[in-house]
């Protein structure tokens, strides 16, 4: 099954308002990813976000391109989970 | 030097966290001031607590905690504290609040009272407060000592020459130095802690300079951390510090008579916190009193 991957909204989950710079995309279509590793950078102004994909799979998007900004909530990839057959 | 990189793993224990100050609405400096900690430290298990409402009277510069008129205060919160601190089985816990010049004691009777429920639900909980400086208010300094924290903590924040530019125009270098000093008069055992961020300008005689004043009012415990600006609309940083620096200004503040130091990029008061409660109390337990 087809999962998409959204910059966690749990990230200083009651504190909204800040906003983020993509820095690096870390994989691409095609390629396969396992669950904890990591899928790109973001930027922020304390520090470079390391996020991780939820889901073992292969990449089937890349939502965003470095210098894309983004929040909380924010659709990043779409991840072909391992095991869950067709949507 | 490139900004640091943080992991944002969030394991089944983040999430443990995260639901137990949300269910029971107790807000966390943790989310509060983007702390670039949370993820180690939810994922640890460990949140510090926020009391008094997410939005504070000042606006210090540095700080991205919300500024504006706060929310009265829930007379539940210090027993819904209390209920997170045994959900999550924190043996240490530590407590932090927004200022709160609305009110006549600044929040001082609430902040005690927290710290009476925390202990009284908790047996053996060990308690570190790091409080505002209630205008400089000895009987509000008094009223939290009195409810028997083992550290009590407040911020100088940054050097004298700063002070005016980074915190807020009611805070004061002097007033929060008199502040830990009133602590440590008021009980001698309290392990007393204070905060300086590196990196808004400062020179390094000036922070040696506040090193020696935060002696001077008998501070056990120094915290030295690399300001990090929250965003555009805050004041600039102006250096990153190395982590040989740190290590010389944490060599600086051993030799200055701090029984402990934490000094990194990283640090925050609350960080490592119970290590350097436990190793304060050991040196501390080294030297007569008087002479630490």
């Amino acid at each position: 099954m087809e999962r998409q991957v959204l910059l966690p909204l749990e990230l200083w989950p009651r504190r909204g308002g800040w906003v983020g710079k993509v820095v690096s995309v870390l994989k691409q279509p095609g390629e396969r990813v396992e669950k904890g590793e990591a899928l790109l950078e973001v930027e922020i102004e304390k520090a470079i976000l390391v996020i991780e994909s939820p889901y073992s799979g292969r990449v089937k998007e890349i939502s965003v391109a470095p210098g894309k900004t983004v929040w909380p909530g924010t659709p990043v990839a779409k991840v072909e989970v391992d095991g869950e057959g067709k949507a | 030097m490139e900004k640091v990189r943080l992991r944002v793993s969030l394991g089944d224990r983040y999430y443990k966290v995260l639901q137990t100050v949300s269910s029971l609405g107790i807000a966390t400096v943790c989310e509060g001031a983007l702390c670039p900690n949370v993820f180690d430290c939810w994922g640890g298990g460990v949140a510090t607590f926020m009391i008094m409402g997410d939005t504070c009277t000042r606006g210090c510069r540095f700080c991205y905690v919300k500024k504006g008129t706060p929310q009265p205060l829930d007379p539940e919160e210090p027993r819904k504290v209390a209920e997170a601190v045994r959900a999550l089985a924190l043996d240490y816990v530590t407590i932090t609040s927004v200022d709160r010049d609305d009110l006549p004691d600044g929040g001082a009777a609430h902040f005690a009272e927290t710290i009476r429920a925390v202990k009284e639900m908790n047996e053996g909980v060990l308690v570190e407060v790091l409080t505002p400086d209630f205008s400089g208010d000895r009987r509000a300094v008094e009223k939290v000592v009195a409810a028997g924290p083992e550290v009590f903590a407040h911020n100088i924040e940054t050097v004298r020459r700063l002070t005016p530019i980074a915190r807020d125009r009611r805070a004061g270098y002097e007033q929060s130095l008199e502040v830990l000093r009133i602590a440590k008069e008021v009980n001698p055992r309290v392990v007393t802690k204070s905060s300086i961020l590196l990196g808004m300008g400062e020179e390094v005689g000036e922070v040696e300079e506040a090193m020696r004043d935060l002696r001077s009012v008998g501070v056990d415990v120094l915290v030295l951390s690399q300001y990090l600006r929250p965003s555009p609309r805050h004041l600039p940083l102006r250096k990153r510090y190395t982590l040989s620096e740190f290590k010389q200004l944490e060599e600086l503040g051993l030799r200055l008579g701090f029984a402990y130091v934490v000094s990194h990029p990283l640090a925050r008061t609350s960080y490592k916190a119970k290590e350097a409660y436990l190793e304060a109390k050991k040196r501390m337990a080294l030297v007569p009193e008087g002479h630490i």
